[in-house]
């Protein structure tokens, strides 16, 4: 055998790297520190003087050169590492390729080594400082959360050496990446309400993402439930007319599935979905997936719902989670509202606009019990209140702008952009001011922020680990608090300019539809995503790539696609439109064959 | 022995010889380039793909090896032009080597056969193709002085 055994490990070296780990993995950190396991693991001498490794019958790294090897597995790579998002490493070893890989990306990179006697080997023979501090190690089987495009690459020698560990984990991460790309996904919206722009929001978010999406928007339906509406006689009728209305609706969501083919259905709160459609959806292997974005308080429909769905998501933690179990549904998870930075964004306003969208105060929204009541606190600020159902002959009817039209959401964007200070005061059809058991964060919290705004938001108990109170968003206790709050930012331009900054900041970073969207479908995509038994379309990817090779560019190019399982020449060209970097010939010619054919 | 010496003596069967070291010149070079590509991915990629071609370059080897063996038969004849033993028959060389690479090859350990074949084979192939550069020069040589020495 070439080499020479290296046998001297290096307990202060090894005491560098765990005090490194500890700061970000402190239970792998122990475990490494405690775990004294027999092993069969052997660090080598090689003939370029760097260690490398053998266990049992398995040499892990080259015993001649393995940082030219290391140097090897990277170019292997680079094109998936050149369009990476997130990196999942499969297998650490000496973390010859990860330092390599390193020294190529600035994504986030997440390495799975299950041996605690690899990493204890590792640990005592490099110094591997620097690696840690840029990686997150991961030693036992728990897949973190991506919210980015995950891009999964094998350390070979290491996956073989812990084959069943490794099937468990690229089984999880494909789900995880599933979450990010080719999942076809129908959207089913109200007929209309609050949640309507969600839907739209969250299709157009989805495709972003790189997911096939088609909504379903039942918004020409409006007519129909209005007519209901004004031609009933009595309640029963107009049940009966929207239970007919419903089940027209979920035919034709039927009917749109049978030619989409989605994999998950998702309806937004409010969708006319009948029971019997979403049994036969769920019987046909679709995942069916709702998101009750109302206050379970004022809308009680969830009771009868909640259990037809595989996955519940709500904008309501702690009681309303025991409420759902109590009503029989399993899958319940917290998913609050969000902005849609590509909506609700800074504008630039002239300075007409700004005098006529613009006030010291101003408050969007319908006009509910206590809104009327608390807002009436505020005659003596120049205030503009904008919206519907607003008392117009009240003393607060001389701030209520154009008759209380509703407004277009660009508009509101305009108001949201012009105004020194927004309100925001959640609605309560009970209280004369600040609901005090107020939970969730309404929509308009993460959209004032997105759009740059500066606002004063009324106490709400799920605030907290959504903003950072004081510094992102602040919030007002009662009338006087808000009084007093008012004055003080009106006096101070630049705070209030920089808390709207940082809240804006936050916002992108953690609070968009994008976010959302990833967050339910990686808690979809850990169960497993099935396939569902629609008639198949396109060709098994598994087929393609053997035909085409697997050696050559053709194939290595189809094999990013083997998390699906058929794919179109559609389903090719919408991949690589919404991928990143430049586009490479195999690529160019299927945008070209896909012009030529659609 | 001495029918075969006859027939070994005919300037043909000499051509022939002389000639066939080209054709394995070329062999040996391309050998070389498929197994430095087969171990390249070999160290980043477990297929079956990967296997198929190591495979074939493995019997591309030993049909080589049997040219070089009826060679070696026919250089007897010849005393080998006065050349030492070509590299791969060397014992201390190619017989441990074959050995390693058959040990790495049935306990899969891809990363010590990739080593073997990248650090210790492929060299021995480019000095092969040299002794048999080298041999064949000296055959061109030896028939310009227009007798082929025999045994």
């Amino acid at each position: 055998m070439t080499g020479l055994l290296y046998s001297d490990n290096n307990p202060m070296l090894f005491e560098k790297n765990i005090a490194c780990l500890e700061q970000a993995a402190p239970d792998l950190a122990r475990k490494l520190r405690h775990d004294a396991g027999s092993t069969d693991c052997e660090l080598v001498h090689t003939k370029t003087g760097y260690p490398s490794l053998r266990a049992g019958r398995i040499s892990l790294h080259s015993f001649y050169n393995p940082m030219k090897e290391a140097c090897e597995w990277a170019g292997h790579y680079q094109e998936e590492i050149s369009r990476a998002q997130h990196i999942a490493v499969l297998g650490f070893g000496l973390g010859y390729h990860v330092m390599q890989l390193l020294s190529q990306v600035d994504c986030p990179v997440t390495v799975f080594e299950p041996r605690a006697d690899v990493l204890q080997k590792a640990f005592s023979a490099l110094d591997l400082t620097s690696v840690l501090k840029k990686i997150t190690l991961v030693g036992d089987g728990e897949v973190p959360d991506y919210n980015l495009r995950l891009t999964i690459l094998e350390h070979p020698p290491s996956v073989r050496l812990s084959a069943d560990y490794f099937e468990k984990i690229k089984g999880r991460l494909n789900s995880a990446r599933m979450a990010f790309e080719g999942i076809r996904i129908l959207v089913v919206s109200p007929v209309y309400g609050g949640s309507l722009p969600v839907a739209q929001y969250c299709s157009a978010a989805m495709l972003k993402m790189g997911h096939q999406v088609e909504l379903v928007d039942n918004s020409r339906f409006q007519d129909a439930l209005f007519l209901a509406r004004d031609a009933a006689t009595d309640r029963q009728r107009y049940r009966t007319m929207v239970d007919n209305l419903s089940s027209f609706i979920s035919e034709m969501v039927l009917s749109r599935c049978e030619k989409f083919k989605p994999d998950i259905v998702i309806a937004l709160a409010q969708a006319p979905l009948s029971e019997p459609c979403v049994k036969t959806l769920r019987s046909r292997g679709v995942t069916t997936a709702y998101w009750f974005v109302e206050d379970f308080r004022f809308m009680d429909y969830w009771r009868s719902i909640a259990v037809w769905y595989d996955y519940f998501f709500v904008i309501q933690k702690d009681k309303f989670f025991d409420e759902l179990r109590s009503a029989g549904a399993e899958s319940v998870h917290y998913l609050p509202m969000a902005a849609c930075p590509d909506i609700h964004k800074p504008v630039d306003l002239t300075g007409e606009e700004q005098a006529y969208y613009g006030s010291d105060l101003s408050f969007v929204g319908a006009g509910y019990y206590n809104r009327r009541h608390f807002l009436t606190g505020l005659l003596d600020f120049e205030l503009k209140v904008w919206g519907t159902d607003w008392d117009m002959s009240s003393p607060l009817g001389r701030c209520v702008q154009r008759g209380g039209q509703r407004l277009e959401i660009e508009e509101i964007v305009r108001i949201f952009n012009a105004s020194k200070i927004n309100i925001n005061l959640h609605s309560s059809h009970y209280h004369r001011g600040i609901n005090p058991f107020g939970d969730f964060v309404n929509p308009r919290t993460f959209e004032i922020l997105s759009c740059g705004g500066f606002q004063l938001l009324d106490r709400r108990t799920e605030l907290d680990g959504l903003f950072d109170e004081g510094s992102e968003v602040i919030v007002f206790e009662d009338l006087n608090d808000l009084r007093d709050k008012s004055r003080r930012y009106l006096n101070d331009d630049n705070e209030r300019q920089q808390i709207a900054r940082r809240g804006r900041e936050r916002v992108l970073h953690d609070h968009t539809y994008e976010r959302r969207l990833a967050d339910m479908l990686m808690v979809i995509a850990k169960k497993g995503i099935p396939r569902a038994c629609w008639a198949d379309g396109g060709e098994p990817v598994g087929k393609l790539v053997k035909e085409a090779g697997r050696d050559t560019d053709l194939g290595q190019f189809l094999e990013r696609f083997s998390g699906r399982r058929r794919i179109t020449l559609s389903d090719v060209a919408a991949d690589i439109k919404t991928g990143v970097g430049d586009i490479s010939r195999t690529e160019k010619i299927f945008l070209a064959m896909n012009e030529l054919l659609h | 022995m001495s029918d075969m010496k006859k027939e070994i003596e005919k300037p043909e069967i000499f051509h022939a010889v002389r000639d066939s070291i080209g054709d394995a010149r070329e062999s040996i070079q391309k050998l070389g380039g498929f197994f430095s590509e087969t171990v390249r991915v070999m160290r980043v990629e477990e297929s079956e793909a990967v296997f198929n071609a190591l495979v074939r370059n493995i019997s591309d080897l030993e049909c080589f090896m049997e040219f070089i063996g009826e060679l070696r038969d026919a250089l007897r004849y010849y005393s080998g032009f006065g050349m030492a033993h070509d590299p791969m028959s060397s014992a201390e060389t190619g017989l441990n080597l074959f050995q390693e690479m058959h040990k790495s090859l049935e306990s899969r350990d891809w990363i010590l056969l990739s080593d073997l074949i990248e650090y210790e084979l492929c060299p021995i192939l480019v000095k092969e193709d040299a002794w048999l550069g080298d041999l064949h020069e000296r055959m061109q040589d030896h028939e310009g002085t227009g007798t082929a020495r025999t045994t």
